[in-house]
C-alpha cells in the first residue's frame, strides 16, 4: 500500500503514527525512538503494525516513525 | 428489610483529637471538642427536642426547643449552639424546660393546619414527632388567630411543592441552600408574622434554586414535600444504593412500597456525597421505569426490517452463532466487545473477559475511550496508576484550589457544592476555561483568576505556569529532589524554562494574559495546599494525555502530591468510569492496568479462565469502527453504550454499523445505536441489580437490586448466558463471585469483598493486604511507579483549524438537569428545564452574522451541518460557541471531528471549526433523522411476529 492509493482508514493510521511521534520530537533522537515505537507497540494492533508498515517510505509519514518502522513486531506477540 | 432511620445529631460531627468530658443527665459523655451540648446528648443516648436543627446545617439556635438547664448557668440556654465543656453538667428534662418546649410548640401548632391524617409527611414529621415528644395536649391560644392557612402552594417544580401553610419559619431549607448546596436561591421575605420562605420574587421552577432536594431533604414538616411522596405516601422499607449519574457516585437510600421506588433520599452515611444529592440523583429516575424501556430479546434480519420479539434463549443463541459464523468467514478478530460505564464492575469485567476469552482477541474497549482514556494515560506514565490522587473530603483542606476544563457545578453538582463551600471559607480558586463557567463568579464565590484560554491550547498555558514556576524559584525542590526522577526533573525544567513557553511569548496564541498566567502560577506554586480538579476540558483533545501530564508535573514540581488538600483529580463523567477502566476494559491491559503483553499476568488470568490470552493489544472503538468500514471487523457486542449518539462523526460511524453483519445492542432503551443492531437485549437499570461502581475518587460503592430486572435477567446475567452460549462457560450465582474472582486476580482489589463493603460501607483501592481499608489519598510516601516522572508537553496545535470558511470554534460540554446523550435524563420531567440542545454564541459573533436570540441557525463544521436555536450569551468568548449534547435530534456529534488524542485517540470533541448562520430549516441529517426514528425502531405486533 502506497500513498497514493491509501484508503481514508489508513491514512488514518498515518496520521496517528505522525501524531505520537509529534508528542516525542520534544525528547532527545534516541529518547524519541524508543517513545515511539513502544507506543505502537503497547497500544496498536498486529494488523494495525502490519498495515502501518506498507506506508514505510511515504513521504507524510514522520522521519521518527519511518526509523521505528523496521523495529516493529512482525506478528502478534 | 427494613426502613433506614439514621441519626441525626442536630449539630455537625465535630472531628478532633481533643476532647472534653460532661455529664448529661448523670451520664458522663466524652465527645471532641467543638460538638455542641446536643450532640454530645446523642452520644449519651438522649435525643433533646429540636426542630431548627440538623446535622447537616450549622447550630442556628431559633425554634427555642431544644433548651436545657446547665449547672452554674443562668437561663436555659438553647443546646444547640452551646458548646460542650469539660466539667459541664447538663440537665436536659426538667420541669422548667418541658414547659418551656410545651409553650414554644403551642404556638407553632397554634398557625399550623392540624390534618396529619391527610398530610404526606405523616408518619414521618419532625413537628408531629416532636409535640409527641414535649407532650403537646391543648394549645391555649386556640386556632381561631390569625394564620397563615390560606397561603398558596407552588407547585411549579416538578419534583416538590412547597406548602407554606405548614411553614414554622425554621431557616432549613434556606441554610440548607446557602451552606449544602451554596446557591443561595431560598430567603426569608417580611417580618415576624409575615416572614415567609421564597424563592426570591418568584415561584421555584423560575428561581435560581437549582432543585438540588437539599431544602426538602431539611425541612421538619411537610412544607417541603417530594410530590412522589404526595402522589405515594411514605415508603415501607428502604435500600441503600449508588447513583447511577456523575461519577461523584452518592449513596441514596431508595425509598420503596414493594418494588416501587417512592423516594431517593441522599444517605448521610454514604463517603461519596454525605447526605447531599442533586437534581438527577435525587428525583429524575422515573427513567428507570419508562414506557419506552425494551423488556424482550428481540431480533431481525436486516436493520430495515421490524424487530421481532424472542425468547432470550433465541436472540442468545442467534448471537452466538453469528458471532461464530463471522470469525469462521473472517478471522478471529473480526468482532469485539464494549464495555459500559453505566454498568457495575462485575458487568464490566464479566464482558471484558467473554471477549478476551470466549471471542479470543482483545478487541474490548469501553466508552471511557471518548472521556477519560488520557486520564488514564497521563496518569499512569508520571505517577505510576491510572486514577486520581485524592479522596473528595480532601477538597476541605485545599487552599488554592485550579479547576480546567471542568464544569463541577453543572456536571459533577455534589462535588461541586463541596467545592463552593470550601471556597466561601477562604480557599483561592483559578479557573482555566474557554467559558464564564458559574464558577468565575456566583453567589459568594468568584475566581480570582479565571484564564479564558482559546480552546485546544490546554498545553500551552500549563507549560507557560510551570514556566513561571521554575524561573522564579518556586520549585518545591525538597520534594522533588526525595520524591521525582531528578533527571527526568531536571530535562522538564530546561523545557518549560525556555523562553518560548513565557506566558509572553504564548499569549497570542492562548488569548490568555501573560499578567494574570504569572499571577496564577504564583498563587498555585505558593498558596498552600493546592489541588487540581480537571474534568473533559482537559482530555477531549488531541492532547489530552499532554494537558494530564503537564498537570501532573506542576504538581509535582510544587510538592502537591502525596497528602491532604492537594493532588491531581479526574472528575470523572460517568458513574463507573473509574470502574470499567479498573476492570480491564481497555483493548491493552487486564484488570488492574497491567499489559496484556505481561507474562506473568496472563498465567494468572490463563490458570483461572482456563483460557490462552492474546498478548498483543486489541482494537480501540474508533480502530473497530475504521476496520469496519474497510470491512475486516463485522461483529460486535455492546452493553450499556451508544457510540452511534456519543461518538465523534456521525456519519463514520452509522457507516461502520451499517457494514457490520451482527450488532448486538444490550440496553434500557432502543437507543440511536439500536437503529443499527440486529439483535437487541434488555438491560437492567442500576435499580434491577446488584454490584458495584467505583466513582471518582476511587471508592467502591455497592449497588443493591431493589427490584426485579424489568427484562428478566440483570446485564451480568445476560453476558453469562451470551457467553455459555458462544461455548465458554461462565457459572456465577451472584456478583459477589464475580467480585471474589475480581479481587483474586487484581492485586490493587484483593481486599475487597460484598461482606466488607457491607460492613464498612465503601473503600477506595488499592485496598489489599497494606491497606484493608482502602487509600482514601494515594502516593502519600512515594509514588505507585516509584519516582515521580516528569514528561516533557510540548504543545502541538491540533490539526483542526478555524480558517476562513469555519472561523469559530465549537466546544460542546453538558448541563446540570441533562445527563450525556440524555437516554436517562430526556424521559424524565428534567427536560422541563432543558428541552433542545442549544447553541451558545457571543454576541459580537451573533450581529455580525445578523443572528438574533431564540433564531434557529445552522451549525456547519467539515464533518456535517445541524440546526440549533441560538442562545445569545457572553458566557462564550467572541470565537468560541458551544453547545450539549443531550437530544439524539440534536445530532450534535454530527458536526465534531475524528480528530483525537495522541495517546488515546480519545475524540477531540472540545475544538470544531465552524461556521454559523441563520436558517429556516432544519439540516438534511436531522430530516433524515426523524424518518429513522420511525423506520430503524418498528416493532413488529405479536400476531405478525408469530407467524
Amino acid at each position: 500500500m502506497t500513498a497514493h492509493n491509501a484508503t481514508p482508514e489508513s491514512a488514518k493510521l498515518v496520521r496517528m503514527a505522525n501524531q505520537i511521534a509529534a508528542y516525542f520530537h520534544a525528547y532527545p533522537e534516541a529518547t524519541a525512538l524508543a517513545g515511539v515505537r513502544k507506543h505502537l507497540v503497547d497500544f496498536w494492533t498486529p494488523r494495525m503494525l502490519q498495515d502501518l508498515r506498507a506506508h514505510a517510505g511515504d513521504a507524510g509519514l514522520d522521519k521518527l516513525v519511518q526509523q521505528v518502522i523496521p523495529s516493529l513486531p512482525e506478528k502478534a506477540a | 428489610m427494613s426502613f433506614i432511620k439514621e441519626l441525626d445529631y442536630g449539630t455537625p460531627i465535630r472531628v478532633s483529637e481533643q476532647t472534653v468530658t460532661l455529664t448529661i443527665d448523670g451520664v458522663p459523655v466524652t465527645v471532641p471538642v467543638g460538638t455542641s451540648v446536643m450532640a454530645a446528648a446523642l452520644h449519651a443516648g438522649t435525643q433533646i427536642p429540636k426542630l431548627c436543627a440538623t446535622d447537616s446545617l450549622e447550630a442556628f439556635g431559633s425554634c427555642r426547643l431544644c433548651l436545657v438547664e446547665i449547672e452554674g448557668r443562668r437561663g436555659t440556654p438553647a443546646s444547640c449552639t452551646t458548646p460542650a465543656e469539660n466539667g459541664m453538667v447538663v440537665h436536659t428534662q426538667t420541669d422548667r424546660v418541658a414547659k418551656l418546649r410545651r409553650g414554644v410548640m403551642e404556638l407553632y401548632i397554634s398557625d399550623h393546619p392540624l390534618d396529619c391524617l391527610t398530610c404526606p409527611t405523616n408518619g414521618n414529621c419532625e413537628l408531629q414527632d416532636m409535640a409527641g415528644a414535649v407532650g403537646l395536649r391543648d394549645v391555649r391560644y386556640g386556632y381561631q388567630g390569625e394564620n397563615h392557612f390560606a397561603d398558596a402552594k407552588d407547585t411549579s417544580n416538578p419534583y416538590f411543592t412547597y406548602d407554606p401553610t405548614k411553614c414554622i419559619v425554621c431557616y432549613r431549607c434556606v441554610r440548607a441552600c446557602e451552606e449544602v448546596q451554596g446557591t443561595f436561591a431560598l430567603t426569608v421575605t417580611g417580618r415576624g408574622f409575615d416572614s415567609r420562605v421564597a424563592p426570591g420574587n418568584t415561584n421555584f421552577f423560575d428561581s435560581e434554586c437549582v432543585s438540588c432536594g437539599a431544602c426538602v431533604q431539611a425541612c421538619p414538616t411537610a412544607t417541603l414535600a417530594e410530590n412522589s411522596i404526595i402522589e405515594n405516601g411514605q415508603a415501607d422499607h428502604a435500600v441503600v444504593t449508588t447513583c447511577a449519574y456523575c461519577g461523584v457516585g452518592c449513596s441514596f437510600k431508595a425509598e420503596m412500597q414493594g418494588n416501587r421506588v417512592v423516594n431517593m433520599m441522599p444517605y448521610k452515611a454514604g463517603g461519596a456525597n454525605e447526605g447531599h444529592s442533586c437534581v438527577k440523583g435525587r428525583f429524575a429516575y422515573g427513567y428507570a421505569t419508562h414506557k419506552d424501556r425494551i423488556v424482550k430479546p428481540m431480533m431481525r434480519e436486516k436493520i430495515t426490517d421490524p424487530w421481532r420479539e424472542v425468547s432470550w434463549e433465541e436472540a442468545l443463541n442467534r448471537a452466538a452463532s453469528e458471532f461464530h459464523r463471522i470469525q469462521a468467514a473472517h478471522g478471529i478478530d473480526s468482532i469485539g466487545g464494549i464495555t459500559s460505564s453505566r454498568c457495575t464492575n462485575e458487568e464490566a469485567y464479566l464482558v471484558q473477559k467473554l471477549v478476551r476469552a470466549g471471542f479470543g482477541n482483545n478487541n474490548v474497549d469501553t466508552c471511557a475511550r471518548v472521556c477519560h482514556s488520557p486520564t488514564g494515560y497521563g496518569l499512569s506514565t508520571t505517577f505510576g496508576t491510572s486514577a486520581g490522587t485524592q479522596d473528595f473530603a480532601s477538597v476541605d483542606h485545599a487552599d488554592v484550589i485550579l479547576v480546567i476544563g471542568a464544569n463541577p457545578t453543572d456536571a459533577h453538582p455534589v462535588f461541586g457544592s463541596r467545592m463552593k463551600k470550601r471556597l466561601r471559607a477562604g480557599a483561592k480558586l483559578i479557573v482555566i476555561d474557554p467559558r464564564h463557567i458559574d464558577l468565575v463568579k456566583s453567589a459568594h464565590v468568584k475566581a480570582d483568576y479565571h484564564l479564558p484560554l482559546r480552546p485546544g491550547t490546554n498545553v500551552a498555558v500549563l507549560n507557560a505556569m510551570a514556566h513561571v514556576i521554575v524561573t522564579e524559584g518556586l520549585v518545591k525542590e525538597d520534594y522533588v529532589r526525595e520524591r521525582c526522577d531528578i533527571a527526568e526533573f531536571e530535562s522538564w525544567a530546561r523545557f518549560v524554562a525556555r523562553p518560548d513557553h513565557a506566558p509572553e511569548a504564548v499569549e497570542s496564541r492562548t488569548g490568555v494574559k501573560a499578567a494574570d498566567v504569572r499571577a496564577a502560577a504564583r498563587l498555585y506554586a505558593t498558596g498552600g495546599n493546592a489541588a487540581i480538579y480537571y474534568g473533559l476540558g482537559v482530555t477531549e483533545h488531541s492532547q489530552g494525555s499532554t494537558t494530564v501530564m503537564a498537570m501532573a508535573n506542576l504538581a509535582m514540581a510544587t510538592g502537591n502530591v502525596g497528602h491532604v488538600g492537594a493532588g491531581v483529580n479526574p472528575l470523572r463523567g460517568q458513574n463507573n468510569v473509574q470502574g470499567s477502566c479498573d476492570m480491564g476494559s481497555f483493548p491493552h491491559e487486564l484488570s488492574g492496568y497491567r499489559h496484556v503483553s505481561n507474562e506473568a499476568t496472563r498465567d494468572m488470568f490463563n490458570t483461572l479462565w482456563g483460557t490462552k490470552l492474546r498478548a498483543d493489544p486489541g482494537l480501540r472503538i474508533n480502530n473497530m469502527l475504521d476496520e469496519a468500514v474497510e470491512g475486516r471487523f463485522r461483529g460486535i457486542y455492546i452493553q450499556g453504550e451508544d457510540i452511534a449518539q456519543s461518538d465523534p462523526n456521525t456519519h463514520h460511524v452509522l457507516a461502520a454499523l451499517e457494514a457490520m453483519e451482527c450488532v448486538v445492542v444490550q440496553d434500557l432503551f432502543l437507543n440511536e445505536t439500536a437503529k443499527y443492531a440486529h439483535i437487541f437485549l434488555p438491560g437492567s437499570s442500576f435499580l434491577e441489580k446488584d454490584g458495584t461502581f467505583t466513582n471518582a475518587e476511587r471508592r467502591i460503592n455497592r449497588v443493591r437490586k431493589v427490584m426485579p430486572p424489568m427484562g428478566g435477567l440483570a446485564d451480568w446475567e445476560a453476558t453469562v448466558a451470551l457467553s455459555n452460549a458462544l461455548g465458554y462457560p461462565m457459572h456465577y450465582n451472584h456478583p459477589s463471585e464475580i467480585m471474589d474472582e475480581i479481587a483474586a486476580l487484581t492485586p490493587t482489589f484483593a481486599g475487597v469483598s460484598y461482606k466488607k463493603l457491607d460492613e464498612v460501607g465503601s473503600v477506595q483501592w488499592p485496598c489489599n493486604e497494606a491497606a484493608p481499608l482502602g487509600t482514601p489519598i494515594m502516593h502519600m510516601d512515594h509514588f505507585v511507579r516509584g519516582k515521580g516522572r516528569f514528561m516533557l508537553t510540548e504543545y502541538v496545535a491540533t490539526e483542526e483549524r478555524a480558517g476562513p470558511r469555519f472561523p469559530l470554534l465549537l466546544t460542546t460540554g453538558r448541563i446540570l438537569s441533562q445527563y450525556n446523550v440524555g437516554a436517562q435524563t430526556a424521559r424524565t420531567p428534567n427536560t422541563r428545564w432543558h428541552d433542545k440542545d442549544v447553541l451558545e454564541i457571543h454576541p459580537f459573533d451573533a450581529e455580525q452574522r445578523g443572528i438574533v436570540d431564540g433564531d434557529l441557525v445552522m451549525l456547519a463544521s467539515r464533518s456535517g451541518e445541524i440546526a440549533l436555536v441560538a442562545e445569545i450569551t457572553e458566557r462564550v468568548q467572541p470565537g468560541v460557541v458551544y453547545t450539549t449534547f443531550h437530544h439524539a435530534k440534536s445530532g450534535t456529534n454530527v458536526i465534531t471531528t475524528e480528530f483525537s488524542d495522541w495517546a488515546t485517540n480519545c475524540p477531540e470533541y472540545k475544538v470544531t471549526a465552524v461556521q454559523v448562520r441563520r436558517t429556516n430549516r432544519l439540516a438534511e441529517w436531522q430530516e433524515e433523522f426523524a424518518e429513522n426514528e420511525v423506520a430503524l425502531k418498528r416493532i413488529a405486533p405479536l400476531a405478525t411476529a408469530a407467524e
